[in-house]
């Protein structure tokens, strides 16, 4: 066959994501269903307002603690703990904390779907629980936190939230949901017990459910929670909110990693709201400068010049702020020289280097297939449509975006991009052997303190 | 307890179409329109396990050569794939082969077969001393970047301890740091003039295309791809059991961690199916044997993991249980031995294997909703190919999980687990002193 030129490539057939359906039940608790055909599982995403952001300082961790614990909780009737019942029937429960909501999950094999639901509801309605059993919860996070301050990217999510957002701010806390040390030992058994009283209330609550019969599905979840009772007040607890304005001060760190042989070097800031106008523009422009393999960061400091495996990025979604990290492991002795690399293509993007067409089309290109590949399995569009809730987007926000995404334009994308990197200095975290990188770093013209203990 | 109906277990079954173009390309087909995507997967049958002594890495290398142009592709690999919307693009070095994979829209169907066809025939005429030399030092990067994670140096020490020395599997599959430096571009050139190439490859394809127009295109884009050379099988004598180890290493980690390895039949063999139903049920989840006794009743350990590994030489079960923090490794692995002692004399109860069933199944169908990834529809057929020259390989695996009766299992775990082959500690490095590299 002729070689001298790639096939054509046709356009991409549209894809839509499902239409969920959108229920209240007469306890004030929400329903959202997605119909998944021959699906083999059922997917259920429990999500609670409130979230880490929520947790009282000296009590951080106390939403991720409590979810845990109840994903352990006694059933009635000789069934055990809620979580190995699951397992048992092929299915899983478990639980975690986002910035905004905590979430209790359970995948449910289908040829076990009763038993699993009332399972599940029994788990989040009537919870069982003892001190023995927090303390058991205790001990497996405290393990948690100690196993993400000895990982670089852990370690950068819980300490740069203290960095980008103002002493203070609700959001300001380990963003792997587990909290500080010391907010777990303060921990107690009434904490667990009042966070559950406040908290798993019907009117504070959605329920994603996703899976093949959504008639039967829909009955099912309706007869498990329908009768859901709960004292907690209805409106949900606000944050507490900074007392301080921001800072305009830089913010740089090093956290201490004896002997390690490369940096872990982490560029981050405070974002948008993910229901914002220009939450999208952000990931288009995440796209371009490091999400993609072709993206401008990772072709330049991976394939141009080799200083490490690979540049990466995080988007952190959240209500009132998001938190997009970009950051690499790159060889020592090129930490201060990467720093200036990455510094210089987020500033390029909004001032001299705009985005190219190609650039923009290929972007969209890549993320709109994205949709689709996200929506391979029964998880993870129940985990999408969740995550979209907990962060204040509508339950059917991606039937859209293949389309939003393609309208955006240069503009929205320098704009977004100067407003979060421009108007102050970036905010650096650096994991490296502090004692050989320091004086490195200081040469280069960046002077980063010591981090405080967590 | 009733187990999953029988749908639940048909359902693991990937119906798919087969064909072998005349240059030994295997070609298998399997459709699916519940997204307009398509999974293209190319498994070379040559893996880790085929590097010659001392040339560690070397796969890994050549896969990432594979990403740095062809001769008629010249530039990046990703490039015009991510320009059609291609969003999971990668490969992977594994013991007994690399695969190469993407997941595109089906509009850009025939650019994928395009690109994987030429890096398959004419990668060896675009390698250069430049290309090579960047990507070892990706490759470095990579493998300090790895290391550097908790637990990051297990790969390396648990091939090295638990097969025999010279062994094909006993190194990691993504090769040691020191072999790395010591590669030239000519190793490289050879390992791809000899492993890459149609009569050594199987080219999957799962996705929103009809099997026969599937296979149609295979031909018309892979037809003139050379052959290159048709590896024999690998042989290796079976792992010696009567001489078991046990290691001690000082590595970045929170907590020490104790991992237990049997050696056990080759992953064609039908006594893998009670391995694993073993495997399952002494370490899969809250409800298993070890994490009720060390993590629930003991409170030894915060957790309990294991992994089946069904490999052509052989394979193996690893287990691990990580101690909770103030707590003597010691007395965690005295634990796990105790637990596992009185599994083997009284074996799991009947309850507790049909559960294991129904969980092993559950991953599997878990993992095959995907086209492309771990687990994938498109990887379990490569896998099958390799492992077996068969895609039902898997669907014939979990029938024997799914009627296994409990004493066959019982008997066949306590011929293979008596003893583990090795067992590793891996403790936490003083607190200021340089991790091990």
């Amino acid at each position: 066959m002729n070689r001298t030129r790639p096939p054509a490539v046709a356009a991409p057939a549209d894809y839509r994501f499902p239409a969920p359906l959108r229920r209240t039940l007469g306890n004030g608790m929400r329903l959202v269903l997605i119909e998944r055909p021959a699906a083999n599982f059922a997917e259920f995403r429990m999500v609670v307002e409130g979230g880490f952001a929520a947790d009282p300082g000296e009590r951080s961790g106390l939403c991720g603690l409590s979810m845990e614990v109840l994903t352990q909780g006694r059933l009635d009737g000789g069934r055990g703990r809620a979580d190995r019942f699951v397992e048992r029937l092929g299915g899983a429960i478990r639980a975690r904390a986002t910035v905004d909501a905590g979430v209790i999950e359970m995948s449910a094999f289908a040829a076990k779907l009763d038993a699993s639901i009332k399972a599940f509801a029994d788990a989040v309605l009537c919870p069982r629980f003892e001190a023995k059993d927090l303390e058991a919860v205790r001990a497996i996070r405290r393990a948690t936190i100690a196993r993400e301050k000895t990982s670089p990217f852990a370690l950068a999510l819980r300490l740069v939230p203290a960095l980008v957002y103002p002493k203070g701010d609700p959001y300001a806390k380990p963003f792997t949901g587990s909290g500080t040390e010391s907010g777990l030992e303060n921990i107690s058994l009434d904490d667990v017990r009042g966070f559950c009283r406040e908290s798993l209330v019907p009117g504070r609550a959605t329920l994603v459910a996703a899976g093949p019969d959504i008639d039967s599905l829909a009955a099912s979840v309706e007869k498990a929670f329908g009768a859901w009772r709960a004292e907690g007040a209805d409106s949900p607890r606000e944050p507490e909110v900074a007392a301080h304005a921001e800072s305009d001060s830089a913010r740089a760190a090093i956290a201490d990693f004896p002997g390690a042989a490369q940096s872990a070097v982490f560029a981050a800031f405070a974002t948008v709201p993910r229901a914002s106008a220009s939450a999208e523009a952000l990931i288009a422009a995440d796209a371009i400068l490091a999400r993609m393999f072709t993206s401008r960061l990772n072709m330049n400091l991976r394939e141009a010049k080799g200083w490490t495996y690979g540049v990466r990025s995080f988007l952190g979604d959240a209500r009132r702020r998001g938190l997009w990290i970009v950051y690499a492991s790159v060889e020592r002795e090129m930490t201060g020289a990467a720093m200036r690399e990455i510094e210089r293509e987020l500033h390029a993007i909004s001032d001299g280097h705009p985005p190219s067409r190609e650039e923009l089309s290929r972007a969209a290109s890549y993320l709109s297939s994205t949709v689709p590949m996200a929506c391979e399995t029964t998880a993870q569009v129940a985990s999408l449509v969740a995550d979209g809730v907990a962060c204040g987007l509508a339950e059917d926000y991606y039937r859209g975006f293949v389309e939003r995404i393609g309208r955006i334009g240069v503009k929205d994308l320098a704009n977004v991009v100067r407003d979060i990197s421009r108007l102050k200095p970036i905010t650096w975290l650096v994991a490296c052997d502090a004692a050989s990188v320091s004086a490195h770093l200081e040469s280069s013209g960046f002077a980063l303190r010591a981090f405080e203990a967590d | 307890m009733a187990g999953a109906a029988n749908r639940y277990w048909k359902a693991a079954e990937i119906p798919a179409e087969s064909a072998t173009l005349d240059n030994g390309l295997r070609v298998i087909a399997h459709h699916d329109s519940k997204a307009p995507i398509v999974a293209v997967f190319v498994a070379y049958h040559a893996g880790s396990a085929r590097e010659p002594h001392g040339k560690t890495a070397l796969a890994h290398l050549a896969e990432h050569l594979m990403f740095c142009g062809s001769e008629h592709a010249p530039g990046s690999y990703f490039l015009p794939l991510e320009q059609a919307g291609a969003s999971a693009i990668n490969a992977h070095v594994r013991e007994d082969y690399t695969g190469c994979f993407e997941a595109v829209p089906a509009g850009a169907f025939d650019l994928a077969l395009w690109m994987e066809s030429e890096r398959m025939g004419w990668l060896a005429g675009a390698l250069d001393g430049e290309k090579f030399e960047a990507q070892r030092e990706v490759v470095r990067n990579e493998l300090i970047q790895r290391e550097s994670e908790p637990y990051g140096v297990a790969p390396r020490l648990l091939a090295e301890h638990s097969w025999p020395r010279g062994h094909p599997y006993s190194h990691p599959v993504n090769g040691l740091r020191e072999d790395l430096d010591n590669l030239s571009l000519e190793d490289a050139r050879r390992w791809v003039k000899t492993c890459i190439g149609a009569a050594n490859a199987t080219l999957v394809i799962a996705g929103d295309v009809e099997p026969a127009r599937a296979i149609e295109k295979a031909r018309r884009y892979f037809n003139d791809v050379p052959s290159g050379v048709a590896l024999k099988p690998l042989q290796a004598p079976p792992a010696d059991r009567a001489a078991p180890k046990s290691r001690v290493v000082e590595c970045r980690a929170p907590a020490a961690r104790i991992y237990r390895v049997w050696n056990v039949p080759q992953y064609a063999s039908s006594q893998c199916a009670a391995l694993e139903l073993a495997c399952e049920t002494l370490s899969g989840g809250v409800g298993s044997v070890l994490w009720r006794a060390l993590v629930e009743e003991d409170r030894l350990a915060v957790e309990v993991g294991g992994e089946f590994r069904g490999r052509s030489l052989g394979s193996q079960l690893v287990i691990w249980a990580t101690a909770a923090q103030e707590k003597d490794a010691r007395a965690v692995d005295a634990a796990f031995e105790r637990a596992m002692n009185r599994f083997l004399a009284d074996g799991p109860g009947h309850g507790e294997l049909d559960a294991a069933r129904m969980r092993i199944l559950a991953r599997f169908l878990r993992g095959i909703e995907r086209m492309c990834g771990p687990g994938s529809r498109a990887e379990a057929l490569a896998e099958a190919s390799v492992i077996a020259e068969m895609p039902g390989f898997h669907a014939a695996r979990l029938r024997i999980v799914e009627s296994l009766p409990r004493q066959q299992t019982i008997e066949i775990a306590r011929q293979w687990l008596k003893t583990p082959s090795l067992r590793l500690e891996l403790r936490p490095s003083r607190e200021g002193a340089a991790p091990k590299p």
